[in-house]
């Protein structure tokens, strides 16, 4: 661990992984269920495929990851698992067409043979690895003390729009918790706040809940009241303690912005243009949704090129530009550590990097690629070393205290994402059936048997329904009818329970078919939402 | 979604996208002219969309990207049987913060009250104060400020303007009379918070230097608001005046 100190600079880099919950058994096949299918695909197991390369060469990496228990919980279901299973054999299936139907044209199949391989590993890897539950590569490199996994809120809610109600926020928490233990067999130390947001106050609840510190966006803590004196450079802390790892802005822009950023670079993979739109509809059908309607396939020829004439995705080239860019990430890191040095110099100038972890792989393909080369260098003997945020507290636990700001990483710095004319029509049905849940368990603080199990699936619905999906996706506009959807069934299902509850006729057919769908959180105990 | 796949659609479909995009159909446009509108009706939304995000967002939103550039997808519409309350028909105030400059204020009055108001004090009109607090606990002394603001009946929320950073707000519901005034319901008390770095520049070079570094100027805003001479906006009109 004292190997930290004598660093020139310290890289922390936090992946957030977290979809909603989209498990539909309802439905033979289901659009939104692709979410998942692709993250899997596309970034969950090539990032597992990276770990394991990593491991291969003796390097020993370290990397920070976040999961929300929607994720983590569709992860494990059986149901979930088998359709994944499904969908992979029908890429490889198309795969399989794609390698013939691009013969003529060397570039393209070289491309295509790429898509096989990649789907036959993740078939391997999927099923015969790690037995459909890729959880447990996870926990192997945390095990190994490679990766530090954290958790995040049970349903992914916007953490401030329900600061009136410290009863949601405290069940929010506690049940991720609940499910973080179960999934990995280990209490969670830190958090990853929903979309960074924090509200002052928010710390306590982290606190009671064991949680060690949280990763914020940098004007959180550089509007505080005390101007931190390192900065976005080092942790600081809440007064109860409660570290605070704010975003460092650089590292942010070299890989997220869609301009400048590494991404976007012109011989990278264009994620725009996709077989499942661009071939004829007879060929494409069977690997499309229902009714002919027509899906990313992930499938993707092109480099991003920079003009309309697309030139054919060749990852020789790709390859050499991830080396640059990684050269160039460290460089840039270099030099702000440089002058950042000549300001404090009594530990080591500390980088907080966290990013989507659908980033990679899903979005931008060489995303796994970059990640491991980059870790790969620091860890064979590099100015930078990589640390999780736990390792630097082993090491500087007294940081200093300042009081963070109201903010998130969403657009402006605050709710107005969440809290727009598109979706505020939500709060007045999520914040009465929390009202109405907080006075559930006042009614019942002992239930048992049908009641009690009618009491836990409301809990779970008003979770549900409280997801920052939901309000997300009305603001951007993307599968709007769905996200609306979503909310207006979870706040209705509680609806119905409550009644059910009132009238004392709880229907055990109708109970038992909607704990089966909405089968989220099994050991949920609606107590957890008891007044505070 | 792209002119091929639109064209691909029926004419009923593509009415319904329409007007889902806030077009209103030309009869007398020929069904290429309607598709060409649509196209660009589309690539302005995405556009305005787009520009909305920030970066991280830009790339969050990547994860719900199944169907690309489909933001309208026409395979789940809403159970138009499943239909929520527009009330609970309840006293209720929730101000919630939006960003540093704007609240949202969600309201209702239960009808029994409204009833007992108007049979002891006739006429009735309904006011939304909004009060600025010198801390967080509510009292007459912690007031600094206020401005009110009348509201219809119907109405049930409104973005409100906060004027000062750093300040704390509540906001109320007041029933109003030729005679009197009661105050129904108070919210929770809210904080605007800073937006900018709190030094004053030229004491330490070290400070300075390290929020250069870390991104920050001492002319750093995290929000660029254009201001408004509306205090209060009713709701329809909010997107427009805030951008």
């Amino acid at each position: 661990m004292s190997v930290l100190k004598d660093s020139k600079g310290l890289l922390s880099f936090v992946l957030h992984a977290h979809l909603p919950f989209v498990r539909h058994p309802e439905y033979e096949k289901f659009l939104e269920e692709q979410w998942l299918f692709e993250a899997i695909s596309e970034t969950y197991l090539p990032l597992l495929r990276t770990f394991r390369n990593m491991e291969s060469k003796g390097v020993d990496f370290k990397l920070t990851m976040s999961f929300s228990s929607t994720l983590t919980e569709m992860l494990i279901d059986t149901i979930l698992q088998d359709r994944f299973l499904e969908h992979l054999k029908s890429m490889i299936e198309l795969a399989e067409k794609e390698v013939v139907r691009t013969k003529s044209n060397p570039a393209e199949n070289k491309v295509a043979l790429l898509y096989q391989k990649l789907h036959m590993d993740n078939l391997y890897d999927f099923k015969t690895r790690y037995n459909k539950n890729i959880t447990q590569g996870f926990k192997y490199f945390f095990n190994k003390g490679n990766l530090l996994l954290i958790t995040s809120a049970a349903t992914h809610a916007f953490l401030p729009n329900f600061s009136e109600y410290p009863e949601v926020v405290r069940a929010q928490i506690v049940t991720a918790i609940d499910s973080f233990r179960r999934v990995f067999s280990v209490r969670p130390e830190g958090i990853w706040l929903p979309e960074c947001g924090y509200y002052p106050g928010l710390e306590s609840i982290l606190k009671e809940s064991g949680l060690k510190f949280y990763i914020s966006s940098s004007h959180g803590v550089m509007y505080s009241e005390t101007l931190p004196e390192k900065g976005v450079f080092a942790p600081v802390q809440c007064s109860n303690g409660v570290a605070v790892f704010p975003r460092e802005r650089g590292s942010g822009n070299d890989v997220w912005s869609p301009t400048n950023g590494y991404p976007g670079d012109i011989v990278y993979r264009e994620f725009y243009r996709d077989i499942g739109f661009d071939l004829p509809i007879d060929y494409i059908r069977p690997y499309i949704q229902h009714d002919d309607i027509r899906v990313n396939t992930g499938f993707k020829y092109y480099a991003i090129t920079g003009s309309e004439d697309k030139k054919i995705y060749d990852f020789k080239k790709a390859e050499k530009k991830i080396s640059e860019h990684v050269d160039n990430f460290l460089y840039h890191r270099g030099q702000t550590a440089n002058k950042v040095r000549k300001i404090f110099s009594d530990r080591p100038v500390h980088f907080t990097c966290p990013y989507d972890a659908e980033l990679f792989g899903h979005w931008w393909f060489e995303g796994p690629s970059f990640l491991e080369q980059l870790l790969t260098k620091v860890a064979s003997g590099h100015d930078f070393l990589c640390c999780t945020p736990l390792e630097y507290l082993a090491e500087y636990p007294d940081n200093q205290e300042i009081k963070p700001n109201y903010s998130s990483w969403g657009e402006n710095g605050y709710s107005q994402v969440w809290l727009d004319g598109s979706n505020d029509w939500i709060y007045r049905h999520l914040f009465k059936v929390v009202e109405k849940m907080i006075e559930l368990t006042e009614r019942y603080p002992d239930a048992t048997g049908l009641k009690r199990r009618a009491l836990n699936q409301a809990a779970r619905e008003v979770l549900l329904s409280q997801a920052s999906d939901w309000p997300f996706i009305m603001k951007t506009g993307t599968s709007v009818p769905y996200a609306t959807k979503r909310v207006k069934t979870h706040i209705h299902n509680f609806h119905k329970i409550y009644d059910s509850l009132c009238e004392n006729m709880v229907k055990t057919e109708w109970l038992t078919k909607l704990e089966k769908k909405d089968n989220i959180f099994k050991d949920i105990n609606y107590l957890v939402f008891q007044k505070m | 979604m792209t002119k091929e796949r639109l064209e691909l659609l029926d004419d009923d479909i593509l009415t319904r996208l329409a007007k889902k995009v806030g077009i209103k159909v030309n009869r007398k446009w020929s069904r290429q002219e309607f598709i060409s509108t649509l196209v660009d009706a589309m690539a302005e939304d995405r556009l305005e969309k787009e520009s909305l995000l920030n970066l991280a967002l830009s790339a969050e939103s990547k994860k719900y990207s199944v169907t690309i550039n489909e933001e309208l997808d026409l395979s789940y519409d809403v159970d138009e049987e499943m239909f929520l309350p527009e009330r609970y028909n309840e006293t209720m105030l929730h101000l919630l913060f939006r960003d540093n400059s704007w609240g949202f204020v969600l309201w209702d009055i239960k009808d029994k009250v409204i009833q007992k108001y108007q049979r002891d004090l006739g006429k009735l009109s309904y006011t939304l104060r909004i009060v600025e607090l010198d801390q967080e606990v509510y009292s007459k002394e912690s007031i600094l400020y206020f401005f009110d603001v009348v509201v219809s009946l119907g109405e049930k929320r409104r973005y409100i303007s906060l004027p000062n950073k750093e300040s704390f707000y509540c906001a109320e519901l007041i029933i109003c009379s030729e005679f009197k005034e009661d105050i129904i319901a108070r919210s929770q008390i809210i904080k605007t918070s800073r937006e900018n770095i709190n030094y004053i520049p030229g004491v330490n070079d070290n400070l300075e230097n390290i929020t250069t570094l870390s991104g920050f100027s001492f002319f750093d805003s995290v929000v660029k608001k254009s201001s408004s001479l509306n205090r209060i906006l009713p709701i329809d009109n909010t997107e427009e005046e805030v951008d």
